[in-house]
């Protein structure tokens, strides 16, 4: 566990079990502090109340899309510091271009290695890492 | 006694009897009458005498008589006659419309209401037969502009081309079909364009299965390839009808309407659609396996050493991370390919935004429209739709007011160096960010549309999406936006750079015979470049050289302003401020131009077969024939000089510079273009065309006649001509 990655927390808003049991499995490997929200509706919530340091967050959510998610994080300054990674199986230019104008910091398409995902979380924790100093 | 009837309505035929009968009677009273005169006179001067004077004065009175019958028949008969038939005359060959007067021929009986009748016919025939010509031409007119309103917007290239495989007709979309593979223009060989092969093939196709005469409209399909290989076209050839000149007729055939569409993205679209298909189940499929033999392996424990499930991790991990790249590599090029499927066609962005805008002020929402000269590849009614209805919801969700459509293109962007230009189409106003929750609600509704389309769908259909933004202007207020990308777009083609090349076809072309030697061909026959060029001084063999080239061609006593050729020349050395002032060139003007190989060679090509005419030729030519090497061809064609067939009209003494040789034909050259290549080389061409009709007149037709005469000139042009030339 390297020191900029401890008390890092994360939070994953995934519907699908399968992947979500495993990128918590990888992520709490990298030593970060994890939660798990299903659906888009009580992942705002969450995210409002907990303000975690980065959410990988799912396109296709139940009762609200990651895009919804995204942009009511964005306009939500006192989550400004919230880093957001957004994950999709439809990874058109387009769509990339779309989740980067409302606000997200990294797009991942699926499927993806998970050596993808730790070097993209690392590096955008690290980059407020920088952004506190 | 009866009475007579009116002399006037006497026949013919009753006067000449009456001056027969006249005749008779007065020759036998007149007889009678010297006969008494003779016997009063017997006693006084014996037989002898009075019989001879019987004689004599029987005699004169006759000559008297007869004289005085002929005199009224001259004058009642024989000269009204007369008058009438030239009258007659100058009705069937002057046109004269005027009636006849028929008082001088009064005692002619019917003959001048005959007349009046046959000549009053003949007009009245005249009359319709005019009528019936003006007619037709109006219909023909009419008829020549619907052709070419048909042939302006055909979605297709369309070539008409004699049986000698020249182009005789083409519309705009042809030119832009073809514009790769070289120039298009009228009279030239279609296989300076299209490879030779299929076209021949399939004209002899159409030849051998059509009975003689040929049943015109016999069609054939067939595939043919750019010059340049580029282009693969798909094309319809279809026999054309052609004027069967009367007797023997000419062996030449029938010419052809060569239909072409552009099939080179369809098919490469599919191969690579095959291929992507291909390739996924190739690389997929291995993968797959490999990962199934893998886990299997991985279950057998009785055998799993820990070395074996480190090597086994290890597969896994390659196998996942080749099939995780293959996925996502061949969903973009799947996204690319698919996005394209859909039938577009291209609307121009001030269309579909002031439709917009109209939709809108039916439902009382107000919008400003600011839109970039661009034409957008989209599906324009459900675009317009889609814009409609979420800009109708905007307003009505009372996100804010000061609505306004903004498109705007979109470079390429680095990270995707294939993809084509696009637009932006950017919904504005002044106010609140629109929640993307209720976006993706608007987006799933059915539009009130006929149709029962979703926005979504018509977003999928562009490849695209739609998200909101905000822009921070120097005002207080923000703009929100809600933007959606376009991907394919391209700048507005202007009626001037789509079709002001159309008006050209000349049909007559197809009757041209080309068999002949060009010396042999009528004038009116030949295509004709008229050129002029800008030098850097007048003397070519110390080094000055060409600033410009432009031209024009003539075919079939037309000039082509569509087809013209007007290039700058880089000419490898200083131009001398005098030059300049003459003619406006630069160094500025040719530094990024290409040189003389270049523009020579093009230019080149464009004379192809033609005669090149130029108003004191050997100038301009001395200039061409010093690079004839670098350029790589030689300037072979025939070539005639306005200078000489002016000599030819107007004898050797009279002043031959284009501005004397224009004044005197009438050819006005505007100022602002006198001493631009382009504007004397049209004013050359006009004086070409105005010489032709007068070398007819002096029995000068055909190319050989006209080098003949023209050679007897040749000695004046040892003399320096005219300066301002230059």
């Amino acid at each position: 566990m390297s020191k900029e990655t401890a008390n890092k927390s994360v939070m994953l808003v995934e519907d699908e079990d399968s992947i979500a049991i495993a990128l918590r499995f990888l992520l709490e490997r990298e030593g970060y502090e994890v939660s798990r929200v299903a659906d888009g509706k009580s992942a705002i919530e969450e995210i409002k109340r907990r303000a975690p340091d980065l959410v990988l967050l799912d396109v296709m959510l139940p009762g609200a899309s990651g895009y919804e998610v995204c942009q009511s994080i964005r306009l939500n300054s006192a989550l400004d510091d919230v880093k957001i990674m957004m994950i999709t199986a439809r990874a058109s230019a387009t769509e990339r271009r779309k989740g980067l104008a409302l606000g997200a910091d990294a797009f991942l398409g699926k499927p993806f290695s998970n050596t993808e995902v730790k070097a993209e979380a690392r590096r955008l924790l690290s980059e407020k890492a920088l952004g506190d100093d | 006694m009866t009475k007579l009837p009116d002399v006037k309505s006497w026949s013919l035929r009753l006067r000449i009897f009456l001056f027969f009968a006249l005749i008779a009677l007065l020759g036998s009273l007149a007889i009678a009458a010297a006969a008494m005169f003779g016997f009063s006179r017997l006693e006084q001067s014996g037989p002898g005498s009075a019989f001879i004077l019987t004689g004599f004065a029987g005699a004169l009175s006759l000559v008297g008589l007869v004289t005085w019958v002929w005199l009224l028949f001259d004058q009642n008969v024989a000269r009204p006659i007369q008058e009438l038939s030239g009258e007659m005359r100058a009705r069937a060959h002057a046109g004269v419309d005027k009636e006849i007067d028929h008082a001088p021929a009064r005692y002619l009986g019917d003959l001048a209401p005959a007349a009046v009748a046959v000549t009053r016919d003949l007009r009245e025939t005249r009359g319709a037969l005019e009528d019936a010509v003006a007619q037709e031409t109006e219909r023909l007119k009419l008829e020549k502009a619907r052709l070419e309103c048909v042939l302006r917007d055909a979605p297709a290239g369309v070539l008409f081309c004699s049986a000698d495989h020249k182009v005789a007709l083409y519309n705009a979309q042809a030119v832009s079909l073809l514009e790769q593979a070289g120039d298009l223009g009228l009279n030239r060989p279609l296989f300076e364009l299209l490879r030779r092969g299929p076209v021949e093939d399939a004209y002899a196709r159409l030849q051998q299965s059509s009975p003689r005469p040929l049943s015109i409209g016999a069609t054939t399909e067939l595939l043919c390839v750019s010059r340049d290989d580029a282009r693969l076209f798909e094309a319809t050839m279809r026999l054309a009808p052609e004027l069967t000149p009367k007797g023997a007729g000419s062996v030449k055939g029938p010419g052809y309407v060569l239909t072409i569409r552009d099939v080179t993205e369809a098919v490469a679209k599919h191969t690579d659609r095959d291929a992507l298909l291909r390739e996924v189940f190739e690389r997929v499929r291995r993968r797959a396996s490999n990962l199934q033999t893998a886990l299997s392996a991985s279950r057998d424990q009785a055998t799993l050493t820990p070395e074996l499930e480190e090597r086994l991790r290890d597969a896994f991990d390659a196998d996942t991370t080749e099939m995780t790249e293959a996925i996502a590599e061949l969903s973009l090029r799947f996204d690319a390919l698919s996005a394209t499927s859909w039938p577009m066609s291209n609307i121009a962005a001030s269309d579909l935004a002031e439709a917009v805008r109209l939709k809108l002020a039916v439902q009382g929402v107000d919008l400003s429209v600011d839109t970039a000269p661009l034409e957008l590849n989209c599906d324009g009614f459900d675009l317009a739709l889609l814009l409609t209805s979420v800009a109708q919801r905007v307003a009505s969700a009372g996100l804010g007011d000061t609505l306004s459509l903004r498109i705007q293109p979109e470079e390429a962007d680095e990270a995707n160096p294939g993809a084509e230009m696009g637009a932006v189409i950017d919904l504005c106003w002044r106010g609140e960010t629109a929640p993307m929750g209720a976006v993706e609600d608007w987006l799933s509704e059915d539009l009130v549309g006929d149709h029962g389309v979703t926005g979504r769908e018509i977003l999928d259909r562009h490849g695209s999406e739609i998200w909101p933004e905000r822009t921070r202007e120097p005002e207080a207020r923000t703009t929100a936006l809600l933007r959606m990308p376009l991907r394919r777009a391209r700048a507005l083609q202007t009626e001037a750079t789509r079709s002001n090349r159309l008006e050209f076809y000349d049909f007559d072309l197809l009757n041209a015979s080309q068999e002949t030697a060009l010396d042999d061909r009528a004038l009116d026959e030949l295509t004709f470049v008229v050129f002029d060029t800008e030098t850097t001084g007048l003397e070519p063999e110390r080094g000055d050289e060409i600033v410009q080239i432009a031209a024009t061609r003539v075919v079939n006593s037309r000039m082509l302003p569509g087809e013209s050729f007007d290039e700058l020349v880089n000419p490898e050395r200083s131009i001398p401020q005098t030059s300049i002032e003459i003619h406006g060139v630069t160094e500025e003007m040719v530094a990024d131009a290409p040189t003389i190989s270049e523009i020579g060679g093009k230019f080149h090509r464009y004379c192809g077969e033609c005669v090149i005419v130029a108003h004191n030729a050997p100038f301009d030519m001395a200039f061409l024939r010093r690079h004839e090497k670098r350029i790589g061809a030689r300037f072979d064609q025939p070539i005639l000089d306005t200078v000489l067939i002016s000599a030819v009209l107007y004898g050797g003494d009279a002043e031959h510079s284009l501005d004397a040789i224009a004044e005197r034909l009438a050819v006005d050259i505007p100022e602002e273009l006198r001493h631009t290549a382009a504007g004397d080389a049209a004013a050359t061409a006009e004086v070409l065309l105005k010489m032709k009709p007068m070398l007819r007149e002096k029995g000068i037709t055909t190319l050989g006649e006209l080098r003949k005469a023209c050679s007897k000139h040749l000695g004046m042009m040892t003399r320096p001509l005219e300066v301002a030339d230059a």
